[in-house]
């Protein structure tokens, strides 16, 4: 590690490996710092180190069972729902600096500021419009008005207004796959989080629905802070601008998209980008 | 070519196993359902004249030609509203518990080791239970109260069971999206897993009273009288504040005792009451279980 670039990531000048590597000049929405994991006694995370920065998108790359997915879930304490599993280190949550995984911090705050999309599009065995609406309910929003103004904001963010707006009553299993995601998301964005998780919101769907997925990720950069789960790396080439590539739960290499995939640091980095493993 | 015959003899003992196998369950199928059928034919044919509008409303009699139904019915009714409102409560309560809210400990365990144990209890047990417990213990005397108890008790682990099932089916996606839109666990029930799930519990329910309606050992045990002229008060009533709950400690009979009752006389006239009484009771159990089939039924469709 040089002077250089220590100069340029001065909040994050722990004894962390040279993995995580802020830019100085975009804000920073949550620091991960030497974040561990267990489930149960095996281990799935080590001491990982990163900044997830404000109104980027931040793709988590690397090869089946590296860890990716069990550290986005991380962000929402979704472990918590199971017996056995425990968490090391902290995940400070700006501007407040709360730490997300702390015993002391109730579930419940991290998951009402962040939103979540899943693998496998998993709407509510409800209309669409419930769909949609669901996080406000949950929030205690009883006002028709401000319902539907914001179940039609959020399925025009999602891309989806102009193919359900005639039916918004009917059930949202009668959605195509893609269609079914975008749901997920419209729903995911009505409460307006700050932090936007998507856990490979592409692997169920078809090309076509990969492409709306991926235009809509872009443009909801503007607005929100996006952490984005793939296993295609073409795709975190696309829409991200910081890549952190994980390995056997380590944080391998984290950097500027364009730095990651064009001139990456570490010899594993380039190995598993250029298809040499993984 | 040898291959080709190979493979042709082998197609040929293949659909003559298969045949033979059909056969057979068929055989089987129509003996279960001949004896059934017959059963219920000889009930219905028996019963059938009997079954005018006096025999709805008359009283049991000593002239057979005058008896009736109407204090069994009146009385099935009855303890049936109090079992729903006992057992559907307590047994769709305890199964969220457990399903839901409950960690897994030894503690846990034993509950659920003695609720599957508890459906295979025999009935007459929960009679002499509630017999010391209910009628002696808490003084509820012989009751409809104490019947509605005793029968509640009786179904409660089939609807603590159908619960947990329904709940335990639901995809773990469901829970978690639930929980990452920021539900807490009692809105994550209530809002999103027990409409869900309510088709399954709604059958375990119906199931559980199905089988309540029947019953007869308990019921005797408890102290049902076989023989009964007059109908508890009336749940309204025409003064303030027009419901009353008297009739939760009048003595009571239901339908099947009614017909133990009849099929013990040695006139036989009194045996084609019992039958058209028999009739009854099926048609209110197979309401229950069209009605169970009909909500199931919806909620597929619903769901796609």
């Amino acid at each position: 590690m040089t002077a250089e670039a220590t100069a340029t990531a001065p909040a994050l000048a722990l004894d962390a490996p040279r993995a995580e590597r802020a830019r100085a000049d975009v804000p920073v929405k949550a620091r991960v710092e030497r974040l561990s994991f267990w489930y149960g006694a095996k281990q799935a995370l080590h001491e990982i180190t990163m900044p997830v920065h404000e109104r980027c998108v931040t793709a988590l790359i690397g090869p089946s069972g590296c860890g990716k997915s069990t550290f986005l879930r991380c962000f929402n304490r979704m472990h918590d729902l199971y017996p056995g599993n425990r968490y090391a280190g902290h995940i400070w949550l700006e501007p407040e600096g709360i730490d997300i995984i702390s015993p002391k911090t109730d579930p419940m705050i991290p998951r009402l500021r962040i939103g979540m999309v899943f693998q496998k599009p998993n709407p509510f065995p409800k209309s669409i419009y419930e769909n949609v609406a669901a996080g406000l309910r949950i929030r205690g929003v009883r006002n028709r008005a401000v319902l539907d103004e914001q179940v039609e904001k959020s399925l025009r963010w999602a891309a989806l207004w102009d193919e359900v707006k005639d039916r918004l009553d009917a059930s949202a299993y009668d959605l195509s796959g893609g269609q079914q995601q975008r749901l997920c998301i419209a729903r995911a964005l009505a409460p307006e989080p700050e932090v936007l998780l998507l856990d490979e919101p592409t692997s169920a769907l078809d090309p076509i629905a990969t492409a709306h997925i991926e235009e809509l990720v872009d443009e909801l950069r503007s607005r929100y802070t996006i952490v984005i789960v793939t296993h295609n790396m073409q795709q975190a080439a696309r829409v991200s601008q910081f890549t952190g590539f994980f390995h056997l739960g380590r944080l391998v290499e984290f950097g500027e998209t364009e730095q990651i995939f064009t001139n990456p640091r570490e010899s594993m980095t380039q190995d598993y980008i250029t298809g040499r493993f993984g | 070519m040898q291959a080709l015959d190979r493979s042709l003899d082998r197609v040929r003992a293949a659909r003559r196993r298969d045949l033979l196998f059909a056969a057979l369950a068929l055989l089987l199928l129509f003996v279960a359902s001949l004896v059934l059928l017959g059963l219920i034919l000889d009930l219905v044919l028996r019963g059938a004249p009997h079954l005018d509008l006096d025999f709805f409303t008359s009283f049991p009699s000593r002239r057979p030609s005058r008896a009736g139904i109407l204090s069994a019915w009146v009385g099935t009714t009855l303890v049936m509203v109090v079992v729903a409102a006992v057992a559907i409560p307590l047994g769709v309560g305890a199964g969220i518990y457990l399903e839901e809210y409950a960690r897994r400990n030894w503690l846990t365990d034993i509950v659920e080791i003695n609720i599957t144990n508890l459906a295979g209890v025999p009935s007459i047990i929960y009679g002499l239970l509630a017999l010391g417990l209910f009628v002696h213990g808490a003084g509820f005397g012989e009751s409809i109260f104490t019947a509605g108890l005793t029968l509640a008790l009786l179904i409660l682990p089939i609807v603590v069971v159908a619960t947990r099932e329904a709940l335990r089916a639901l995809p773990r996606e469901m829970r978690e999206g639930a929980f990452a839109l920021g539900a807490d666990r009692w809105q994550t029930v209530a809002m999103f897993l027990l409409p869900a799930a309510g088709p399954g519990i709604l059958t375990g329910i119906i199931v559980g009273l199905s089988r309540a309606i029947g019953e007869t050992a308990p019921v005797i045990t408890v102290g049902a009288l076989t023989f009964i002229a007059f109908l508890p008060p009336s749940p309204v009533g025409s003064e303030f504040p027009w419901v009353n709950f008297d009739w939760l400690w009048s003595p009571f009979t239901v339908l099947p005792i009614q017909m133990f009752n009849w099929v013990s006389r040695p006139q036989p006239a009194f045996h084609d009451l019992a039958a058209a009484a028999g009739v009854v009771l099926l048609v209110m159990t197979l309401a229950m279980n069209a009605l169970a089939i009909y909500v199931r039924y919806r909620a597929r469709r619903m769901l796609g």
